[in-house]
């Protein structure tokens, strides 16, 4: 696609900052910054996963053969809080840092500087976090939860790790609005809010879940903090307080958390599908409510994380039935995504391969979601490797390979390289089958009778845990390879086009790859036939 | 064979894979007692509750099947037919609000007939009146108390703590050099989940549990009875069970509680009324004794409880 | 805010300003489309900001009140 006359002229003069500081550390740029979220977050990724190497190495077998139980716990609990707050959310938030701009015809972010100091914090944060399995008494070990009074229990690890997740929530909550901001006040004139790309939309109603719901996470280990280090009792029941209370608040912001960690991945989905289907994705305007109800209904189901927990009969009810229902929002946006690929014309490029995998392995999440939300049945779930198997599903084969899908569709526009096609796809399917090796087998574990957060078990769970962990280390030593084709498109490989893929449509496929450093210095004229949802009349 | 072939065989292969895994749980034999290898589905209990609760997963897990079976399915058909290596050319169309609407609709009626069944089941599970004896649980790092309260309207004068069995305990060491293989009940495994003093209680009775902790929040589960309760520290929570079959039932604890949340065991050793009644009398006795044995050793002091 | 006007400061006048740097500032400050939107967008920011403080304090509050 052309380029728009005011892009020709940043060609020439397409100066990046010199000097490694200047560049990176002082960065005011979207597209800089982006890119080290997403290599933070594939750090983090590596971090993260060789932790779950390790569990799944204990777990190769009964009996205790690596590690102690103690630090078997930390593994748990770092692992998840690597994965889902270095990991996962960067990544999402480098995507829609790189894309966002793009897509509205922006020139940057609304707060440039406050862009850079909510990546930067996160390091640090990281740091600290992980600084914790270095000092006495280890990391932390009560579950990435943090359920009182089990995590006040840790030594030095309580006070570094509630510090670290204030840090990450600030840059969280800066991030979200900047976003907002971004969003509702730059877009190029023309590019009215129902003619945004569906990543944008998602990445809207995305930051708002974010500003409501992680200052409550801040507020709860507040709580905690005071509790083990002030002489309150907000969660201790010998001093007037209730245990119950902090799951209360911990959930509220946790469920919306997990739909903080999908909403950007249906947005991304939503771009890749139409794109290698060459048809517009199928209505636009209800996936846009959907996500949006999708979005409003997190808000009040949050204690479908605490059915045990002895809930009068009332709340059982209710939350089942708002949990039920979030699983209509839900099927709508898998139906218009068949939808979308029906009667289309496909190819299968690795991004659309990692899509289409996501529709299928994300809905099984989502029935296993499904199965969850009611009540009785939860009671049997609850706490077993059937709920692990069930985030995991939504987590990896969900928010995980939508990340990796964007990262496939967006490297061209990104690096100016298309990445080696053919490593794409071994990646791809390496990943999809060890996926399930590793991740179905649990749902059998739990159906059986293992509790989640065990290092060890009996005899009977063996079979299952040992096809688990031979999936894990395949699925593990995959994502190397994923490391590789990164790196190797970075460095060089065949000239990317502005358009780069044969369907892809919107503001972003008409600047040239790789973007200039600058682009949309001046707002550019938006004509609806360059939109991929020009046309409203949906 | 061009690369698409291997795609779509692979979609496809795997939508069946699924449907093969879902049908082979249906028809797996069911364990009613304790965990299995190679187990796939959930127990069907020795309860009226865990029976219930078996049902209410078949229903949904057989409706997610059937709705994984039609969108998988389209979803492989489209792989198939509309590809542009195949020469098909992509339509314009891109909304329906009346099949939005239809496929709004459906799920809500789906979920409404869920819902029904699922509610009632609730209210029974929730409802503790006229039970024939309590039976308190507490909640310790790392092991379980039982008191038996009370018994038919006779205080129960039991009260005792259930620890991992030392057999598990010494194999779970690491570098123990013990098998896990090893640790058995009568040829059945046993390992890390055998107590050194288990919970006896009848069955056709309807007991009623009250359970608590002592210092973190651990969670009580005996999977064939078809419920698990979170024991919290400051917190009374009530459940009940009603036994309809005699046997031994195995379980853990289901709330991460600490370095040995693995290693604190369950055991509920469901036996006739008769039999209760004379384990009960037995302990009881057991207990006057060691209570008489204190007496005389230590004079003044009154006899202890427990 | 003291620390944002230190680090505006900071940035801003101690450390050399590479040509990107300032083509950067320039287009951020000087196209008037955009400087309007950067005017609308810190109203926003300062709107969230309230309610990401508001969310955090009251929800320590409610703690308090529970007991």
């Amino acid at each position: 696609m052309a380029t728009t006359h005011a892009d020709h002229h940043d060609d020439h003069h397409d100066h990046k900052p010199s000097g490694f500081f200047q560049r990176w550390v002082l960065s005011t740029n979207h597209k800089d910054i982006g890119t080290l979220y997403l290599v933070f977050a594939l750090i983090m990724f590596l971090v993260g996963g060789a932790m779950a190497l390790i569990i799944r190495a204990e777990l190769f077998q009964p009996g205790l053969q690596l590690v102690d139980p103690e630090f078997f716990n930390q593994m748990t609990t770092m692992h998840a809080l690597v994965m889902i707050f270095g990991a996962v959310m960067p990544a999402f938030v480098g995507l829609a840092n790189w894309m966002v701009p793009l897509m509205i015809g922006a020139p940057d972010m609304a707060l440039p500087r406050m862009n850079n100091w909510s990546f930067w914090i996160m390091p640090f944060a990281f740091g600290l976090l992980l600084l914790t399995l270095f000092v006495p008494g280890g990391g932390p070990a009560g579950g990435w939860t943090l359920y009182p009074p089990l995590s006040l229990q840790g030594g030095n690890n309580v006070a570094m790790t509630i510090f670290a997740i204030h840090m990450m929530g600030v840059s969280s909550i800066m991030g979200a609005i900047n976003i907002i901001a971004t969003i509702l006040n730059m877009r190029a004139p023309g590019m009215d809010l129902l003619k945004m790309p569906i990543f944008v939309w998602a990445w809207l109603i995305t930051a708002f879940l974010l500003i409501a719901v992680m200052p409550v996470l801040a507020g709860a280990v507040t709580m905690l903090l005071t509790d083990k280090f002030f002489l309150t009792s907000f969660f201790n029941a010998a001093g007037g307080g209730d245990p119950v209370m902090f799951q209360h608040i911990f959930w509220f912001f946790g469920h919306p958390e997990v739909y903080i960690m999908i909403l950007p991945a249906f947005g991304v989905v939503s771009e890749i599908i139409p794109t290698f289907a060459r048809k517009p994705l199928f209505g636009y305007q209800a996936m846009v409510y959907a996500t949006a109800s999708i979005a409003f209904l997190s808000f009040i189901v949050w204690a479908h994380h605490m059915f045990t927990v002895g809930m009068p009969m009332g709340g059982e009810l209710f939350f089942m039935y708002a949990t039920m229902l979030i699983a209509v929002p839900t099927g709508v946006k898998v139906f218009n995504w068949v939808s979308t690929i029906w009667k289309g014309s496909m190819t299968f490029e690795t991004p659309m391969l990692f899509a289409l995998g996501f529709v299928v392995l994300f809905t099984i999440g989502g029935f296993s979601g499904l199965m969850l939300a009611i009540v009785p049945a939860d009671f049997q779930y609850h706490d077993t490797y059937f709920v692990v198997a069930h985030f995991h599903y939504v987590l990896v084969t969900g928010a995980v390979f939508s990340i990796m899908a964007a990262a496939y569709f967006w490297l061209p526009k990104w690096t100016g390289h298309m990445y080696n096609e053919t490593l794409g796809k071994w990646h791809f399917w390496l990943s999809a089958i060890s996926v399930n090796v590793l991740f179905f087998p649990q749902h059998f574990l739990g159906l059986a009778g293992m509790p989640r957060r065990i290092p060890d078990y009996n005899v009977a769970f063996a079979d299952f845990n040992m096809i688990s962990t031979i999936g894990g280390f395949a699925f593990g030593f995959s994502q190397l390879l994923f490391v590789y084709i990164v790196w190797q498109t970075a460095r060089g490989g065949q000239k990317a086009t502005a358009g780069v893929w044969e369907g892809a449509k919107g503001l972003e496929w008409t600047v040239p790859s790789p973007a200039p450093h600058h682009t949309f210095s001046t707002p550019p004229v938006i004509d609806d036939a360059m939109l991929a949802h020009g046309n409203t009349v949906h | 064979m061009n690369r698409f072939n291997r795609d779509d065989g692979m979609k496809q292969s795997f939508g069946i894979k699924v449907a093969l895994s879902l049908g082979l749980l249906l028809m797996s034999a069911m364990a009613w007692g304790n965990p299995e290898p190679w187990q796939l589905n959930m127990t069907e209990g020795v309860t009226q509750s865990a029976a219930e609760v078996h049902n209410l997963h078949m229903i949904i897990l057989w409706i997610c099947v059937v709705i994984g079976l039609i969108v998988f399915g389209a979803m492989a058909i489209a792989i198939v037919r509309f590809r542009k290596s195949k020469g098909a050319v992509a339509a314009t169309w891109s909304h329906n609000t009346t099949a939005e609407i239809i496929w709004t609709v459906i799920p809500v009626l789906i979920l409404l007939a869920v819902a029904w069944p699922a509610t009632s089941t609730i209210f029974r599970m929730a409802d503790t009146t006229e039970s024939e004896m309590t039976v308190k649980i507490t909640g310790y790092q790392w092991m379980w108390r039982y008191e038996i309260v009370n018994y038919k309207g006779q205080d129960g004068q039991l009260n005792f703590v259930s620890r991992l069995d030392r057999d598990s305990d010494q194999t779970r060491q690491r570098g123990s050099g013990k098998n896990p293989a090893d640790v058995q009940v009568d040829g059945e495994n046993v390992y890390l989940l055998n107590v050194d003093r288990p919970l006896v209680l009848p069955t056709d009775t309807k007991i009623r549990f009250v359970i608590t902790a002592d210092d973190v929040i651990h969670s009580w589960w005996v999977p064939v009875l078809g419920w698990k309760q979170d024991a919290i520290p400051g917190v009374i929570n009530e459940s009940w069970t009603l036994i309809q079959k005699p046997g031994v039932y195995r379980g853990q604890c289901a709330e991460l509680c600490g370095k040995d949340h693995g290693f604190m065991p369950i055991v509920v050793e469901a036996v006739p009324p008769a039999e209760f009644e004379q384990w009960l009398a037995a302990e009881q006795l057991k207990l006057d004794d060691a209570a008489r044995t204190a007496q005389n050793t230590a004079s003044g002091t009154s006899p202890a409880k427990g | 805010m003291r620390c944002w006007l230190m680090a505006t400061r900071f940035t801003e006048k101690e450390l050399p300003r590479s040509p990107s740097r300032e083509r950067g500032i320039k287009i951020m400050s000087e196209s008037e489309t955009i400087q309007r939107q950067r005017a609308a967008a810190m109203r926003t920011v300062w709107i969230l900001a309230g309610v990401a403080l508001l969310v955090y304090f009251g929800f320590i509050a409610s703690g308090v009140m529970a007991r």
